[in-house]
């Protein structure tokens, strides 16, 4: 192009993802090979077409829609979104083939594979933008938006800062000689015991103190006797943050840092302590000896603190879920503390169960409570009484915390949410057994149980009776697919029908509904199907694909979407909280960059995706 | 009856006078590769020919007295404009430019300095025509001082060139529907369109305006099949 370049056109481009990384050289270059054409409203482009030469195409005015050779649509598209991408890379085969449709007159600007291939090959680092595959986009979007440059407090990895030493042993030592090997020659508190290149357990100074002097063992005796068999231990790269969670869940104050079965260092509670103001860790210990509800209420604020921290630290996602989620169950816990307190103890076991959000360690601002109590059998119903006070106490002092009620009353308050186990488990036959729209939605709530307080054998033993029930009846996922995919995420986001009018009357996209909740659906029924013990929507992905019942390329495609849509989730949120807002789910589409806009509409169509293949995979004929 | 219709078709008397002209003028190599390689025929698609859409920014409408400023083109080659073809010619004339329109039509002294010569364009212009049909936003201004080119260095009375004139087509398509009154300057014909806005005054992106507001008046002429050439060419009379 002449040196008067075509300003209009390549200011256009270049304020398009991913062209708006390119320098201005290379872009001038680029553009100086548009074509430009004009399709009619039903003009179609053929990207399978055998001759013609690959492009990428823009939209400039106009809209277009995708959709496969079967027909099926794939996407929505208006000014500013590319499609074309597949072929890129060249090598990929693709038999998805699509098409694409103007659905009205259309202006295109199409990027020949050529001048494409002629950019990669002069800046590599370029081509990864363009990468064909939207779950490699979606991953190279991740890394845009949280740049590892700045190691927040929470993106510290175990390696970074266990320093600490440890002995290693065998299993067949004596405990004379492991305490010599500890005190004298490394000065360590800790060692780790192996037998036959395992490590089988773990032994501290105190368990020394416990296990052998206070219980009078010979110290001529193997250490394996007294050893902690089987010791929690953690990864180098695992998050500083995951092994606080580990130490105050289990009490313990010594970790060993271990690497393809080698112990590499120790991380101590006074690495925690000394080095990294843990604020979500000091939160949780005010919160285990505040003494009062309103003590309790009065965190409030520092709770926000910290999940902006954790959103403006670029932290992952998931990672945010688990932060909250062990700061809410610290809530509940101590809750439970003040009301026994008050109450005087329990007069039966019993177990608070936490379920939905809550129970899949998913929490977020906008989370409210949904729990349950699970009383013993031989459970009187003056015992009942006493739970019913229990549960107000709680559920009233969580609300007072700013964790809602729950508007679906699933909460121990209900009496019929506070019941005996078998009571529980005739719940959940019957709830399998006939699938209707009000069980699927009970069901649904309850389908994730977690014990935060009480006897944890009885959510072991509700989930043993879950799995049995489903096994017997596999209607039931079907049903649970129906439901699922009775709504569809938005193809395009200026479809009309999914911008519903928000309070202020502003058009916008509801993202829980149309997007999260959808995937959490389909998490669950690929959970449910390969009865995974695990309820996290990763996990239950994860697992489905350990089984072969998810592809790898499926499992990375939605946990790509599912952590992209959630992350723009906690954005959305973090800014509402900063002008002083209430937080929502409902987004103005107005406010999409365009990097955002394609990324959605990726996350968007892998989400349509596996919830056809869901349908085929379990539905009903 | 139809042969005889079709005697008096703009395109077959165009295509008649150029015969003539051809016969009997002494015309320069270099126009000729542009008349002698299109020869359309009635039923000719409008698809099967390559365009070359162009744009004169001029001192002003006076084709003895004003002078040409800069010339844009771009080609058109099976319905997609071709970026790669553009080109951007200013005209080196700086001694004649009266430095008022210079200011409106953003063209700098300094341009016009590093301008080439009026005879290199002009031809550069006609080897990008070759085998093309020229389109153009109110053609006559082009036609007009392309001519009066020919005639003070070549003494050509006549240039019997293949025009599109989307200008014209656009008035056409307004009588039609009876709304003569609508504003056919390129920009507002655009929007129309809903074509995107370019910012004009400039000869390239003028040309590139043209070039794709000529490919949607195609659609909007014919939404559902191909348009016959001849029928666009008497549209653009």
């Amino acid at each position: 192009m002449p040196q008067s370049l075509l300003p209009n056109i390549m200011l256009f481009i270049s304020q398009i993802d991913p062209f708006d990384k390119i320098d201005k050289a290379e872009l001038r270059e680029l553009c100086a090979h548009v074509k430009i054409c004009y399709l009619g409203k039903g003009e179609k482009v053929d990207l399978d077409e055998v001759d013609k030469e690959k492009s990428l195409y823009i939209v400039r005015t106009g809209s277009m829609e995708q959709r496969k050779t079967d027909g099926v649509l794939r996407a929505r598209l208006g000014p500013e979104d590319l499609f074309g991408f597949t072929f890129l890379n060249s090598d990929v085969n693709d038999n998805e083939g699509y098409y694409a449709t103007a659905i009205e007159n259309t202006l295109l600007y199409l990027i020949p594979h050529s001048a494409l291939q002629t950019l990669f090959k002069h800046s590599p680092h370029v081509a990864e933008h363009f990468a064909s595959q939207a779950q490699v986009r979606l991953k190279s979007a991740l890394d845009v938006v949280w740049s590892n440059k700045e190691k927040g407090l929470f993106l510290r990895r175990v390696g970074d800062i266990a320093t600490g030493r440890i002995a290693i042993v065998t299993a067949d030592m004596s405990i004379k000689k492991v305490a010599h090997e500890m005190r004298n020659v490394l000065r360590t508190s800790c060692a780790v015991i192996y037998k036959d290149s395992q490590i089988v357990g773990l032994i501290t100074d105190r368990d020394m103190t416990k296990r052998v002097i206070a219980d009078g063992v010979s110290v001529d005796r193997p250490i394996e006797d007294v050893m902690t068999l089987s010791p929690h231990i953690i990864k180098p790269d695992d998050l500083v943050l995951h092994a606080a969670s580990l130490m105050m869940q289990y009490n313990i104050r010594n970790l060993p840092v271990v690497k393809n079965n080698k112990v590499i260092g120790l991380l101590t509670t006074s690495h925690l302590v000394q080095n990294h103001r843990m604020q979500a860790i000091f939160l949780i210990d005010k919160i285990k000896y505040a003494g009062s509800t309103t003590v309790l209420a009065s965190f409030t604020p520092e709770r926000q603190a910290i999940f902006e921290a954790l959103v403006e630290g670029k932290v992952a996602p998931e990672t945010i879920g688990k932060v909250m989620t062990m700061i809410m169950d610290a809530y509940n816990r101590r809750l439970i503390q003040i009301a026994i307190d008050k109450l005087g103890p329990p007069p039966c076991e019993f177990s608070w169960i936490v379920a939905g959000s809550h129970a899949r360690n998913e929490v977020h601002m906008l989370s409210d409570q949904d729990n349950a109590i699970v009383l013993a059998d031989n459970a009187t119903d003056n015992d009942k009484i006493y739970f019913k006070h229990l549960a107000n106490l709680v559920t009233h002092g969580l609300a007072s915390c700013h964790y809602s009620l729950c508007s679906g009353n699933y909460m121990a308050s209900t009496p019929k949410w506070c019941q005996s186990l078998s009571i529980w488990k005739a719940y959940y036959k019957k709830w399998v057994a006939n699938p209707e729209y009000e069980c699927l939605l009970n069901i649904s709530v309850f389908l994730e149980i977690r014990t935060i307080y009480g006897n944890a054998d009885y959510e072991t033993e509700l989930r043993h009776e879950l799995h049995n029930n489903i096994k017997n009846n596999r209607e039931f996922l079907s049903s649970l697919v129906k439901d699922a995919v009775n709504t569809n995420p938005p193809l395009g986001i200026f479809n009309k029908l999914v911008l519903e009018k928000s309070g202020e009357n502003k058009k916008t996209l509801d993202v829980k509904k149309y997007a999260i909740n959808l995937i959490i659906d389909l998490a669950r029924i690929y959970g449910l199907a390969v009865e995974c013990d695990l309820s996290a929507t990763d996990e239950r992905f994860k697992a489905a694909n350990e089984k072969g019942m998810l592809s790898d390329d499926s499992f990375k495609n939605i946990i790509g979407a599912y952590k992209f849509i959630l992350s723009f989730r906690f954005n959305h949120q973090l800014v509402a909280l900063k002008q002083g807002e209430e937080p929502n789910n409902n987004i103005n589409p107005d406010h999409f960059g365009s990097f955002e806009r394609k990324h959605l509409k990726d996350a968007f169509r892998i989400i349509a995706d596996l919830q056809e293949a869901a349908k085929v995979r379990f539905g009903s004929r | 009856m139809k042969l005889f219709l079709h005697y008096f078709h703009p395109l077959m008397r165009i295509m008649r006078e150029r015969q003539q002209f051809l016969n009997h003028e002494n015309v320069p190599d270099f126009i000729n590769v542009n008349l002698l390689e299109t020869v359309p025929t009635l039923t000719d698609t409008a698809d099967s020919f390559d365009y070359l859409a162009l744009d004169f920014e001029t001192t002003g409408l006076d084709v003895n007295n004003d002078l040409i400023l800069s010339i844009g083109w771009v080609e058109i080659n099976h319905s997609y404009i071709d970026l790669a073809s553009c080109k951007h010619h200013y005209i080196n004339s700086k001694s004649q430019i009266k430095p008022m329109t210079a200011v409106i039509n953003h063209i700098t002294p300094q341009m016009l300095d590093e301008g080439e010569s009026i005879h290199d364009a002009i031809k550069a212009l006609f080897n990008a025509s070759k085998g093309k049909i020229l389109v153009a936003h109110g053609c006559i201004v082009e036609a007009q001082f392309l001519q009066k080119y020919m005639q003070r260095n070549f003494q050509l009375t006549a240039l019997p060139l293949l025009w599109i004139d989307t200008l014209s087509i656009e008035k056409n398509m307004a009588m039609s529907v009876n709304n003569p009154d609508i504003d056919l300057t390129l920009a507002s014909t655009r929007e129309r369109y809903n074509l995107p806005e370019y910012n004009s005054h400039n000869a390239l992106a003028d040309a590139v305006s043209t070039a794709e507001l000529f490919l949607a008046q195609q659609k909007k002429l014919q939404p559902n099949h191909k348009m016959r050439f001849g029928q666009l060419y008497k549209m653009s009379q």
